[in-house]
């Protein structure tokens, strides 16, 4: 008998728990409105990209909202300065994630102001969405961090291959800036020239960012015997300058491939018909033959009256991907007109969660697939700056490992 | 006298009091993050005022003393395995010796312009190096993943945590600017400051006290260095520019050069104003920019001598102390 009502008082302790425990993994927090953060460039010497990145994030934002948000919740994305600088970045996400506490965030697209970022985004378990292409940032296997933009890597091997297959160069130089971004890229590029044709830079030159005169640059890629030249860039103005006196000192016979910046729209008003021939490796062509990436141009200049370019569309891209990522996550819901989400942390580790299963998802930056690296973009398209503006060429996809 | 010494303790006292609850006072991470960073930029301006308010000497080096602290701090704790209370004390003491090794000929040979131009010139070699020397420093990526400082199993890796070992630094290095200030050795270099030829003539050897001022300047900038570098976790050259130099330098001029307390109110005022104005977006860098053209016309001494002659005006004309003393205080 005794042993009986033990039995029984265990039971029914046991059922009570259970419940009392399912009840609480079912709780939901009252919201208005799920809240997105975004560290912009909104002065200093970036400033005009920071306005670009708001445009192509709000274009994306703007059509969630107009079709009911997610599962009936509205989005809220909140903007703050990072001044330009590290400690002003660091200063704008710490202001997103204590003042305004949003669930998720974007970082920016300078690969140091996100490696200083990534011990925050670490610590506090925010998903986060960069824009950064450095290859150093996948290796710090931040595990909430999630890139949107083709990765150095991918870049500089398709740079590689461009060079040697496509235009069948085997003597090539190298012409980069000394920045985060010119280092790295270079690097791979010269890595995947080593690794799949085992070809070695004839010279490699660099310079700072902002140099105005290029000719000991040009006089040792002529004295090293190359027949083309890759070259990564940060500043348009830098790579405008560069083509001008590639041309002064006779050397435009030698073929060019550049990083994005050379078919920019400021290279070419400097560089005028001495950017004519030069090819270039753009996140994002207009010229492109994607129905879905024709249609996002498009719906981009009817509502802002100018193109989309890199700026604009790898904040479409991120917008789109957290769009999807919270919705497969189910951490947002609507019931008699009010809109609820999982506690914070759960809702954080289910939205990570489904942004590593991304698979297939079309954006303007092409298909997203989450990697094991945690990159979601892997297409690069190779152009040629032409008279009547760009010439697309083809898109290069490079093999990567999905996430599962 | 005593009485006012005893009055300055009591005030000094209770400042120190007061940052000490701040941590328990402000909740928000990001408040304190701020408080965090105005620190390290009081010691890079404290040590400036040694150099540029005690000694009168104009220079932008400190920026480029930042990036040396930060890179052999976090070197010496990654590379050489050191703890951070050893690191920083080594970066330092590096970078004083880099400061020393600079201060040689630059003090024997140069003055005025030429010195500053020097001082610009070294911090865009000192990028340059940290750019460049890919082996050691990891170029243009910078250095990810340095230590947070540990003292008796407490990891100070949250900026209320972090705020203590700030804290520290801002006390020990004000405290001895103070001490410094009324020292032999700070009234020699006030000399240097208001005449350097008299000073000469008076017995003063203005080569080793302007060197001094230069190596202890470079100490700061050490420390705040090894701060920054062990609070944000990452470094990379693009952070010591001359950009921050010209920032560091309104933090001195506008607290009020010479003064203890200038580089504390310059530092707070600049760190902490940009982030108050954030709700203009945009328009926070014009306000921010008038807000200093104006302080600059209006205030040529800083906030502290601008106060410093309104309270010797008002001794003047209501307690008729005809000799109170205009510049400088304290």
């Amino acid at each position: 008998m005794h042993r009986r009502l033990i039995l029984v008082v265990t039971l029914a302790l046991t059922l009570v728990m259970g419940l009392w425990g399912a009840v609480s993994a079912e709780e939901w927090i009252p919201i208005e409105e799920f809240t997105i953060g975004k560290v912009l460039h909104m002065t200093g010497d970036v400033a005009l990209t920071g306005e670009k990145q708001r445009k192509g994030l709000e274009l994306v934002l703007d059509e969630t909202n107009a079709a009911g948000g997610i599962n009936g919740v509205p989005i809220k994305v909140i903007f703050e300065d990072d001044l330009g600088t590290n400690p002003g970045a660091i200063a704008a996400l710490n202001k997103l994630l204590y003042d305004h506490e949003v669930v998720v965030t974007f970082a920016t697209v300078r690969s140091t102001m996100v490696h200083a970022l990534s011990p925050i985004i670490e610590e506090e378990e925010i998903p986060a969405i960069f824009g950064g292409s450095a290859w150093s940032l996948s290796e710090l296997r931040n595990p909430w961090m999630f890139r949107v933009r083709c990765d150095d890597r991918t870049v500089g091997t398709a740079m590689a291959k461009f060079l040697v297959e496509n235009l069948g160069h085997k003597k090539i130089a190298a012409l980069h800036d000394s920045d985060s971004f010119g280092t790295g890229g270079y690097q791979e590029t010269a890595r995947a020239l080593k690794e799949l044709f085992d070809i070695e830079p004839t010279t490699v030159q660099k310079y700072a960012s902002g140099t105005k005169d290029y000719t000991a640059q040009w006089m040792a890629i002529r004295d090293s015997g190359a027949t083309a030249v890759f070259g990564w860039g940060t500043r348009s103005e830098d790579d405008g300058i560069i083509l001008r006196q590639r041309k002064e000192f006779g050397l435009d016979n030698l073929d060019y491939v550049g990083s994005a910046s050379y078919s920019s729209g400021t290279t070419r008003d400097i560089a005028g018909d001495t950017a004519f021939g030069v090819h270039s490796l753009a996140d994002f062509s207009w010229n492109t033959t994607d129905p879905y990436q024709q249609e996002h141009i498009k719906a981009f200049e009817a509502k802002y009256g100018f193109l989309p370019d890199t700026d604009t569309t790898w904040t479409s891209t991120g917008m789109i991907v957290f769009v999807d990522a919270i919705k497969r996550a189910d951490v947002l819901k609507t019931e008699n007109g009010k809109h609820y989400m999982r506690p914070v942390k759960e809702t954080r580790r289910r939205i990570r969660d489904a942004l590593r299963e991304t698979k297939d998802l079309q954006t303007p930056l092409g298909k997203a697939n989450c990697d094991v690296w945690q990159n979601l973009i892997h297409s690069i398209n190779v152009i040629q700056v032409v008279p009547e503006g760009e010439r697309y060429i083809s898109t290069v996809t490079v093999d990567f490992e999905l996430y599962q | 006298m005593q009485r006012t010494s005893f009055r300055k303790s009591i005030f000094y006292l209770v400042l120190i009091a007061i940052a000490v609850l701040i941590p328990q006072i402000v909740e928000s991470r990001y408040y304190m993050s701020v408080l965090n960073l105005a620190s390290i930029y009081l010691i890079l301006a404290a040590g400036l005022n040694i150099y540029l308010g005690y000694t009168g000497m104009m220079g932008f080096t400190q920026v480029a003393f930042w990036g040396i602290g930060s890179y052999a701090s976090a070197l010496a704790m990654i590379n050489l395995k050191m703890p951070f209370w050893t690191a920083l004390p080594f970066a330092a003491l590096f970078t004083g010796l880099i400061g020393f090794l600079l201060a040689i000929p630059s003090m024997r040979r140069l003055k005025r312009f030429y010195l500053s131009v020097t001082t610009i010139g070294f911090v865009e070699i000192t990028r340059l190096i940290l750019e460049n020397w890919e082996s050691l420093t990891k170029g243009a990526d910078g250095l990810p993943g340095i230590p947070r400082p540990v003292l008796w199993g407490i990891k100070f890796n949250t900026p209320h945590k972090f705020y203590y070992i700030s804290l520290f630094f801002v006390i020990i290095l004000t405290a001895f600017s103070y001490l410094l200030k009324n020292s032999r050795v700070g009234l020699a270099m006030q000399a240097i400051r208001e005449d350097e030829l008299a000073a000469e003539v008076m017995g003063v050897n203005t080569f080793r006290y302007k060197v001094l001022a230069f190596t202890l300047s470079a100490v700061y900038g050490g420390v705040a260095g090894s701060l920054y570098a062990h609070f944000v976790g990452y470094i990379s050259p693009n952070v010591y520019v001359f950009q921050e130099a010209v920032t560091v330098l309104c933090m001195v001029l506008i607290g009020g050069a010479g003064y203890v307390g200038g580089p504390v109110i310059g530092a707070l005022l600049l760190t902490i104003v940009p982030e108050w104005l954030r709700f203009m977006h945009e328009y926070k860098a014009l306000v921010y920019g008038v807000a200093v053209v104006l302080m600059a016309v209006y205030m040529p001494k800083g906030i502290l001598g601008a106060t410093e002659q309104i309270r010797t005006r008002i001794r003047q004309r209501v307690f008729g102390e005809k000799n109170a003393p205009v510049y400088p205080g304290q």
